[in-house]
């Protein structure tokens, strides 16, 4: 289990250990932890069992990796040039208060 | 004031843009030189104000941080130690002026998330069973949806969306995010995965499959 883990999931960890199961809340709950691997390999096991017969948290896991990813690539200066344009006032303005008006010239 | 940065960024975070003779022109930013001041404006202005975009939303205030950068950076420039890449350093000092500018607004309403995360009844199970998502579209479609995903960052609230573009969109880590905004590394944690799931609701009604419900 890894130090910056939720406070909470040390409930989980003794609600599992105590022959309670993994609920759709946990894994809404946990699945940052389960897809960056901080999970301890007992309770991923019991993660994945879950996803294996819940066909609504799949979708949700796998929603939520294309919402990260679509986020990236919507943002990425590559895929978006336009999204990095300088205004002309910009740079004029930039390049005045450094002390070069108009051009080049020693500040 | 802005703090020039000393450690380089996470290699996944770091924008590769490496200029052709970057130490020639190093030197000469050091040696004040107002031509190469001139050249890094143009030639790297344009991914900071990106970046400013993505943190302030609004455009003024964008422009107002990178001004506030390139003044910061070239103040620094001798502290440039060239372990990391100008762009790398430039990008870490844009943050820095944009995550300023935030402070100073201290705008602490908007914390909630209401209605952007998912509801469960008390047996833990959905209150709404999550639909397959479709494919992104491709070609024409793909500057719209990329549209309405920007639109959908810039709804999410600041204080979630903040920790959503540091991390998943700058590419920085954990730790460094959590030394920028002055909270600890499980807060990140928590505040990043309430921002994907409230920017994923707020995807849903666009991406959802209804020929495949779960
Ligand atoms: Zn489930």
């Amino acid at each position: 289990m890894s130090a910056g883990a939720p406070k909470e999931f040390s409930d989980l960890v003794s609600r599992l250990e105590s022959g309670g199961n993994i609920t759709c809340r946990d894994c809404s709950e946990f699945l940052m932890a389960y897809l960056d691997s901080e999970l301890g390999t007992d309770i991923r096991t019991r993660f994945e069992q879950h996803l294996d017969r819940c066909c609504s948290c799949r979708n949700y896991v796998e929603s939520y990796r294309q919402t990260v990813q679509l986020a990236k690539e919507a943002c990425c200066p590559k895929a978006n040039p336009h999204l990095g344009k300088m205004p002309p006032e910009l740079v004029s303005a930039i390049l005045s208060s450094l002390g070069c008006p108009g051009g080049p010239k020693k500040p | 004031m802005t703090q020039a940065p000393h450690q380089p960024l996470s290699p996944e975070g770091a924008p590769k843009v490496e200029l052709p003779d970057e130490s020639a022109l190093i030197a000469k930013l050091k040696a004040g030189d107002a031509a190469a001041y001139e050249r890094v404006v143009r030639e790297m202005g344009g991914r900071m104000l990106a970046v400013a975009r993505r943190i302030l939303v609004d455009e003024n205030e964008s422009q107002d941080a990178v001004q506030d950068a390139f003044v910061s950076a070239f103040r620094n420039i001798g502290k440039f130690e060239g372990n990391s890449q100008l762009a790398t350093w430039l990008h870490r000092i844009t943050v820095n002026a944009c995550l300023m500018r935030l402070r100073k607004k201290r705008r602490q309403d908007e914390v909630s998330l209401d209605g952007l995360l998912p509801s469960f009844a008390a047996d833990g199970h959905p209150a709404h069973a999550v639909s397959a998502w479709k494919h992104a579209p491709s070609g024409e479609e793909l500057a719209e949806t990329r549209n309405s995903i920007r639109a959908a960052i810039e709804k999410l609230p600041e204080h979630y969306r903040i920790v959503l573009v540091l991390r998943d969109i700058e590419g920085l880590d954990t730790a460094q995010t959590a030394e920028l905004l002055e909270t600890t590394e499980a807060a990140v944690k928590i505040r990043l995965h309430r921002a994907r799931q409230a920017l994923r609701e707020l995807l849903d009604p666009s991406f959802r499959d209804e020929g495949h419900e779960g």
